[in-house]
């Protein structure tokens, strides 16, 4: 099947912040770069921003004086349908745990990072951006046997040009977070490549989507630590207690043509994957169908998730409280988890096109939930 | 007891597909409790006795079961008409092989599998389900992915046993159903939440005991058994009796309400057996953390053969429970350590 062309043309400003919210710093823990350059982009774009204690970030945006506004009975009386968006900010990542006597820092991983990936390297470690590459035995010098199985992460080591522990701790201290330096760039056709598809993909797609005014109470809540447990949008989901959530996010993308069919999870370029079911949530299925019937009438590209692995901010967010519908839009990012990940330009449009229009229909009242 | 029993194992619900099963306990209600009503999970939500701690002694006891059961999601629809699938809980693939399940819209189909060279290999992944399609076109018109199903298999009577899958929850569901049609005067508001997607993680659990914010909690459900050949060790029998939750994988159960029931048994002269779970957990692990946390026990069936088709269950063990939990009912709790 070929690639489909978005449904409306894009917005002007999705590269320079796709390219922005990519490029920042924000391994779990530590999202305060990520969250400044979020937040400056989003000033202006809502009523109210504001962080929390545990570091996520929302912009809440009230729900229109005039116009038609879905509204829902509280207890405290009629109010607008408050939607929650939620994108993770966090990203994975390294960590400083040892720096050696010989000026090396030993690191951990942050997140599910595969240490076949590792090797060789190039990040930046901490708050001022100090470049390292992660080191090994050149070829030249290995045995044979040293190639055939992978090198844990735990025998790898950050060489950030320091030859003592006193000259390295000069620049970093035990505790930085580090990160790849891989630079945003469109590729190929209408792909682009960077180092946090996921889920920075996500957080760009909620901060546009600030751009528009629905018939709703709109929180965008930009999340922290996703990838060490679903973390922030627990407490996120507590505080806006939200009639509905959309979780924006990078899923898994493997679709080869050499594996087989129900191991590829989504196709790379036909439009935002829904989830029926993975690892942590069942949707409220019947909500996603509606969704489906939707896009297939506006002609949004879509497809669903076809693996049940993997997850998501929902499932922290769809136990809170009594319970809250919450439904995830995922952009198929191939080598996810992984220095250089890979989206559809074309997905991203369309994720956007299926945003704002789920928004305006269930204003409308046109979605039952 | 057992009727009820039957009635309830007949229909199909896997985890986040629990519609019929739900609307059977529904009706059930009918009569029994007030207030009923299903939440945002799908819980369905029900109480009865006098309002919040009005009489003395009385708290706000939740009784909790769950509706669904292991089973899978279908994933893909191949070019050819088979489907892949995802387990939905505990679904062993070498059970798996051979099974007729049957979709909640009412389908069936017949799951088997690719060639493997040795049986370790058997996993979910080389599992297939037909149900009788041609083409992929055809097979759509009847299963989407996101569909859900169980195994088909209708309850049976085996001597004074029960034979069928689900048999063990829906055990527990049937024996909160009768405490409730036996339930006269009690010092407590009773809470009850049917609860769904147990069997993937006690996700519904969760929110059903924030919304309902109990003063103690029990959970009814299976358990298993260290009765079959070569068993592993667990010093629970079937037939003799309920037994009371003490531990299992997700928790450990309040001692005071422990000491409740055990009390209750021996007023209303019944066999019970203590369960120390080491294979499963249950919900008594979220209900008991929710809001400030929540004083919680359990009462467990004992289920041999557990998440297949074939779980047995004995009539004699829920009816067992049934007066436990009435008389645990009739009097105040004592919840101080």
């Amino acid at each position: 099947m070929g690639v489909t062309q978005p449904a409306e043309p894009r917005p002007a400003v999705t590269r320079p912040v796709l390219q922005k919210f990519t490029e920042a710093a924000g391994v779990s823990g530590d999202e305060v770069e990520i969250r400044r350059v979020v937040r400056e982009t989003i000033e202006g774009l809502a009523d109210e921003i504001r962080s929390d204690t545990i570091g996520n970030l929302f912009a809440t945006q009230q729900a229109p004086r005039r116009g038609k506004v879905r509204t829902v009975k509280g207890p405290e009386g009629e109010r607008p349908l408050r939607v929650m968006l939620a994108a993770h900010m966090d990203e994975c990542g390294l960590m400083v745990q040892r720096i050696g006597k010989d000026g090396l820092l030993r690191f951990g991983k942050v997140g599910g990072i595969d240490d076949r990936v590792l090797v060789s390297k190039a990040v930046f470690v901490g708050d001022r951006r100090l470049p390292g590459v992660i080191g090994a035995k050149p070829i030249h010098l290995q045995e044979r046997g040293d190639w055939e199985k992978p090198i844990p992460y735990d025998e790898m080591y950050i060489d950030i040009g320091a030859t003592s522990r006193d000259e390295a701790e000069r620049h970093v201290k035990v505790g930085d977070r580090a990160i790849f330096a891989t630079r945003y760039e469109e590729i190929g056709r209408n792909a682009a490549k960077a180092k946090s598809f996921d889920d920075r993909a996500g957080c760009a797609i909620l901060a546009e989507s600030l751009v528009g005014r629905y018939g709703l109470e709109v929180v965008g809540a930009f999340t922290v630590q996703e990838e060490v447990g679903l973390r922030g949008a627990r407490v996120a989901a507590h505080a806006v207690d939200p009639d509905l959530t959309i979780v924006l996010e990078g899923t898994s993308c493997n679709d080869m043509p050499f594996n087989p069919l129900h191991g590829q999870s989504t196709w790379f370029g036909r439009g935002p994957a829904l989830t029926l079911v993975d690892s942590f949530t069942i949707a409220p299925i019947r909500l996603v169908r509606q969704v489906a019937d939707l896009a297939e009438k506006h002609k949004i590209p879509f497809q669903f998730k076809r693996v049940t692995l993997g997850g998501n901010d929902a499932g922290s967010i769809h136990k809170s409280r009594a319970g809250i519908p919450t439904l995830a839009i995922s952009l198929p990012t191939r080598y996810i988890h992984a220095p250089a990940q890979l989206i559809s330009l074309d997905d991203y449009a369309n994720a956007q096109a299926l945003l704002s229009l789920i928004l305006d229909h269930l204003a409308k009242g046109d979605l039952t939930l | 007891m057992k009727d009820m029993l039957l009635k309830l194992a007949e229909a199909t619900g896997p985890s986040g597909s629990e519609d019929a099963v739900r609307e059977l306990v529904k009706k059930e209600l009918a009569g029994l409790a007030e207030d009923v009503r299903v939440d945002a999970m799908g819980n369905l939500l029900a109480r009865t006795g006098p309002r919040g701690r009005a009489s003395k002694g009385g708290h706000k006891v939740l009784l909790m079961a769950h509706l669904d059961e292991v089973g899978l999601v279908v994933t893909n629809v191949e070019k050819n008409g088979f489907l892949r699938f995802s387990p939905m809980g505990r679904l062993d693939p070498h059970v798996c092989l051979g099974q007729r399940i049957r979709f909640t819209g009412g389908a069936l189909g017949v799951i088997d599998a690719e060639p493997v060279e040795k049986p370790g290999d058997l996993k979910i992944d080389k599992l297939f389900i037909d149900i009788g399609a041609a083409s992929e076109e055809e097979a759509r018109k009847t299963v989407r992915p996101g569909d859900m199903a169980a195994f088909d298999r209708a309850p049976a009577v085996l001597g004074h046993r029960v034979t069928g899958r689900a048999v063990g929850s829906r055990g527990a569901a049937a024996v909160l159903l009768q405490t409730l049609r036996g339930l006269r005067a009690t010092p407590h508001e009773v809470l009850v939440a049917f609860t769904v997607q147990k069997e993937v993680g006690s996700r519904g659990a969760r929110p059903a005991a924030f919304g309902v914010d109990p003063d103690l909690a029990l959970v009814l459900d299976a358990t298993a058994t260290g009765d079959t050949p070569e068993a592993r060790r667990m010093e629970v029998s079937l037939g003799k009796g309920p037994a009371i939750k003490v531990q299992d994988q997700s928790g450990m159960a309040y001692p005071a309400l422990r000491r409740a029931l055990a009390a209750a048994a021996a007023k209303a002269g019944k066999s019970v057996q203590y369960e120390v779970l080491e294979t499963a957990g249950s919900e008594l692990g979220v209900v008991q953390l929710s809001h400030g946390g929540i004083p919680a026990s359990g009462l467990s069936i004992p289920t041999r053969y557990r998440f297949g088709p074939t779980e047995v269950v004995d009539v004699e063990d829920l009816e067992g429970a049934v007066a436990v939990l009435t008389q645990f009912l009739k009097d105040p709790v004592d919840l101080s350590f």
